[in-house]
C-alpha cells in the first residue's frame, strides 16, 4: 500500500481550508488544515509534510516567511502558494525564493490537485490517485 | 474660392478631423472599460455557482476593480461631453461609499462568526482522521457514473432515487427528495415549483448562470448541468449520489460521503464568502434603468454602478454622433464610398494620407484599408449575393458614415430604428480587438419595439456578445477575439444590419422569437 500524501493547508480564511479539506480527503490525501500561521509554523517543526499549500497574505505571519521557514530547516517539502486577486507579483517573488508553484484565487479545486500532483510526482510519489471516469 | 479661403478650410477640416480623431480614442478606451464591466459581471456570476475556491479578498478587490471601471467611464464620458455629465460623480461616490459599509459591515460579521467557529470546534472536537481514511475507501467502492463532468450550478452533495424528466414527462409526479434529471429545465411556473422538492438536478444542457441554476441555489439544491447524455443514462428509481462539489455522480447511496458532509460542512449560501458575493453583485450589476414602460431615463434614475456606466456609454456614442453630424468642415472633410449596397456612405479618415478622394466617382470600400469597415460591408453585400436570409431591397440603410483607420471603424447608420451605431477594433493583438453595436428598438408600440429588441439580442447573445437590453434597445458587446474570428463576427453583424429591413416588413404583433433568431442563425454562418 502506498504511502498517503500528507498535506498541509494554511489559510487564515477559513472557507479556503473548508472547500480544501473534502476536495483532498476525497483523493486519499492526509489533509491537515490551519488558518493560524504561527500554529502552523509549530506544526510543521513537529511533523515532516510532504506539500505544504499556503497563502501569501496572511495578518501576523505571511506565506513568504512560511516558505523561507520551511527551506531554511532543508526539508525535502514542496511548497505551492496561494496568491489573492492582486498578488500575482508577490507569487513571482515566490517562485523565485524556491516555492515549487503557485495558484491565483480563485481557483477550482481540480486545478489545485493537478498542482499538488506535480509536487507529487516531483517528490517522486506515484501521485494523486485519480478516480476512473466513464 | 479664393486661395486665402481655401487654406482656411482645409486648416479647419484638418481641425475637425483632428477632434475626433481624439474622440473615437476615448470612445474606444471608455468602450473596453464598459466591456470591462460586463465580462466582470459574467465572471462574478460564475464564481456565485460555488465552482470555485474564493475568499473574501477577492470579493473586496473586485468591488475596487468594478469603481475603478465605473469611474473611468464616466470620466472618459466628461471628457468626450466638455463635462456636462459632472453630476455622475456625487452618485458614484454614494454608490461607493454603501457598498463598502455593506461589505465591511458583512466582513466583521464574518469575523465574529469566526471567533463562534473556533469556539464551537473546541467543543466539538478535530475530526477524525480514521473516518477521513474510510471516506476514501467508501467511494472507491460505488461505481462512478460520472467524473468531473458537466459544469456546477450550485455545491453540495445529495442522494436519492433518480426522476428522469425525459420518460416521466409530468413535474408535478416528482416525489422530494428524489433527483431530478432532465435534458433542460426550461424556467416554467411548474417546473420551478417541482425544483423545490428535489434532491439534487442532473441536466444534460445549460449554463450555471441560467434562471435554473439560480432558482437551485436559491433552494440549495446541488446541481450539476451539462452532463450531455444523464436523461439518456439515468432511469427512474435508479438511486444515485451526486457530489456537485466535484461535477461527479456515483451509483448508490454514498451513506460515508453524505456523513462528512453532514458534520463537515455548510451550503455555499451560508457560507459568509458567497454571501458577500451575492451581496456585490445585487448592488452593481442590475440593469434597472429602461426597464419599465418607458424608455426616458437619466442619472436620477440610476440605482447600480450598471445603470450608470449603462447610461455613460450611451451618452457618450451620442454625444460622439452629434460631433460628427455637427461640423460642417467634417461633412467637406468626409469622403464618398461605394458602399456595395444602396446606401448613400461616406467616410472620414482619421489618418493623414490614409486615402484620397477619386477626381471623379466614389472610393471603393477596399480602397480605405478599413479592416473593420470591409468586413462589415462585405457582410451586408453578401445578402445581396443571397448568402443570407432574404433581404428587403433595394436599400438596407439609408445613410452612413464611416470613422475609420486601418485598424478601427465607428459606423454611424441613421435610421430611426434598428441598429444605429458598430465600432470595432480589429488587430494582431487580441487583448485589444472587440465589436460593440448598439439597436435602436423605435419608437413603436411598447410590445413592439420589446419584441424587436428581443429578436436583436438574441442573436446576439447566440453570436456570443454580452448584451444589455433597455426599453430603448439591446447594446452588445464582444472582445479579445483574434483578428480572423472578429472578422467573421462583423461579417455577421453586417449581414444582422441588412436583414434586420426584411424583419421589419414582417409583422411584429407577432414576434416569433425563436423562429426569427433561428432563421437568421441558420443563414448566416
Amino acid at each position: 500500500m502506498k504511502k498517503k500524501l500528507q498535506v498541509m493547508t494554511l489559510d487564515d480564511e477559513p472557507i479556503v481550508g473548508k472547500r480544501l479539506k473534502p476536495a483532498l480527503t476525497k483523493y486519499g490525501i492526509e489533509v491537515e488544515v490551519f488558518e493560524d500561521p504561527v500554529k502552523a509554523m509549530k506544526r510543521l517543526d513537529e511533523k515532516e509534510f510532504d506539500i505544504v499549500v499556503t497563502d501569501v497574505r496572511m495578518e501576523e505571519i505571511n506565506g513568504i516567511q512560511v516558505l523561507e521557514h520551511i527551506l531554511s530547516r532543508g526539508k525535502n517539502t514542496k511548497v505551492i502558494i496561494v496568491t489573492g486577486y492582486a498578488t500575482v507579483e508577490v507569487a513571482r517573488e515566490a517562485l523565485v525564493k524556491g516555492a515549487f508553484d503557485f495558484i491565483a484565487k480563485p481557483f477550482k479545486p481540480d486545478d489545485l490537485r493537478a498542482a499538488i500532483d506535480r509536487a507529487a510526482r516531483a517528490l517522486g510519489h506515484p501521485g494523486i490517485q485519480q478516480e476512473e471516469t466513464e | 474660392m479664393s486661395w486665402l479661403r481655401r487654406i482656411f478650410v482645409k486648416s479647419s477640416e484638418a481641425e475637425g478631423v483632428r477632434l475626433v480623431k481624439l474622440r473615437t480614442v476615448r470612445f474606444r478606451h471608455l468602450l473596453r472599460h464598459y466591456g470591462k464591466l460586463l465580462d466582470l459581471q459574467a465572471d462574478a456570476a460564475e464564481k456565485q455557482t460555488g465552482e470555485y475556491v474564493l475568499d473574501k479578498q477577492y470579493i473586496l478587490s473586485m468591488a475596487e476593480i468594478l469603481f475603478e471601471v465605473a469611474d473611468t467611464v464616466v470620466f472618459d464620458l466628461n471628457v468626450m461631453t466638455n463635462q456636462r455629465c459632472t453630476s455622475f460623480y456625487p452618485l458614484m461616490d454614494q454608490f461607493h461609499a454603501e457598498i463598502k459599509k455593506s461589505l465591511t459591515s458583512r466582513t466583521d460579521e464574518a469575523k465574529r462568526r469566526k471567533e463562534a467557529g473556533k469556539r464551537s470546534e473546541k467543543r466539538k472536537g478535530a475530526y477524525s482522521p480514521a473516518s477521513e481514511g474510510s471516506l476514501m475507501q467508501a467511494i472507491a467502492r460505488y461505481p462512478l457514473l460520472y467524473g468531473q463532468k458537466g459544469r456546477v450550478a450550485c455545491r453540495g452533495v445529495a442522494a436519492g432515487p433518480v426522476f428522469n424528466l425525459s420518460t416521466e414527462k409530468d413535474p408535478e409526479r416528482l416525489p422530494a427528495g428524489a433527483v431530478l434529471v432532465a435534458t433542460k429545465i426550461e424556467p416554467k411556473a411548474e417546473l420551478l415549483r417541482a425544483v423545490q422538492k428535489a434532491a439534487a438536478i442532473l441536466t444534460d444542457s445549460g449554463r450555471p448562470t441560467d434562471q435554473i441554476a439560480g432558482a437551485a441555489r436559491e433552494f440549495r439544491i446541488p446541481t450539476i448541468v451539462g452532463l450531455q447524455n444523464a436523461s439518456e443514462q439515468l432511469m427512474t428509481g435508479t438511486v444515485v449520489t451526486v457530489d456537485a462539489d466535484e461535477n461527479t455522480v456515483y451509483l448508490g447511496r454514498l451513506h460515508e460521503l453524505l456523513d462528512y458532509y453532514r458534520e463537515e460542512r455548510l451550503g455555499p449560501e451560508e457560507e459568509l464568502e458567497y454571501v458577500l458575493l451575492r451581496s456585490l453583485r445585487q448592488a452593481v450589476f442590475p440593469l434597472t434603468i429602461g426597464q419599465g414602460e418607458g424608455t426616458e431615463y437619466g442619472i436620477h434614475e440610476c440605482k447600480t454602478l450598471h445603470d450608470i456606466v449603462h447610461l455613460a456609454q450611451e451618452m457618450a456614442g451620442e454625444a460622439l454622433t452629434e460631433l460628427v453630424t455637427g461640423r460642417r468642415d467634417l461633412r467637406r472633410a468626409s469622403i464618398g464610398l461605394n458602399a456595395g449596397f444602396d446606401a448613400s456612405m461616406n467616410g472620414i479618415f482619421l489618418n493623414e494620407g490614409q486615402v484620397s478622394a477619386p477626381l471623379d466617382g466614389k472610393l471603393e470600400i477596399r480602397a480605405t484599408k478599413s479592416l473593420p469597415l470591409c468586413a462589415f460591408a462585405s457582410g451586408v453585400v453578401d445578402l445581396r449575393r443571397g448568402q443570407g436570409p432574404a433581404m428587403h431591397s433595394p436599400s438596407a440603410v439609408d445613410k452612413i458614415t464611416a470613422i475609420v483607420d486601418d485598424e478601427y471603424a465607428h459606423i454611424i447608420l441613421f435610421q430611426p430604428s434598428g441598429f444605429d451605431m458598430v465600432d470595432s477594433y480589429m488587430s494582431e493583438s487580441k487583448e485589444s480587438n472587440y465589436i460593440y453595436c448598439r439597436f435602436i428598438a423605435g419608437a413603436h408600440e411598447v410590445d413592439l419595439a420589446a419584441g424587436r429588441s428581443k429578436v436583436a439580442g438574441e442573436i446576439l447573445s447566440r453570436l456570443n456578445f454580452v448584451t444589455a437590453r433597455t426599453g430603448r434597445g439591446v447594446t452588445g458587446w464582444i472582445g479579445n477575439l483574434p483578428r480572423g474570428e472578429l472578422h467573421e463576427r462583423l461579417l455577421r453583424i453586417g449581414r444582422l444590419v441588412g436583414c434586420f429591413k426584411e424583419m421589419d416588413a414582417g409583422d411584429w404583433r407577432n414576434p416569433k422569437v425563436q423562429e426569427r433568431v433561428e432563421n437568421f442563425i441558420l443563414h448566416s454562418v
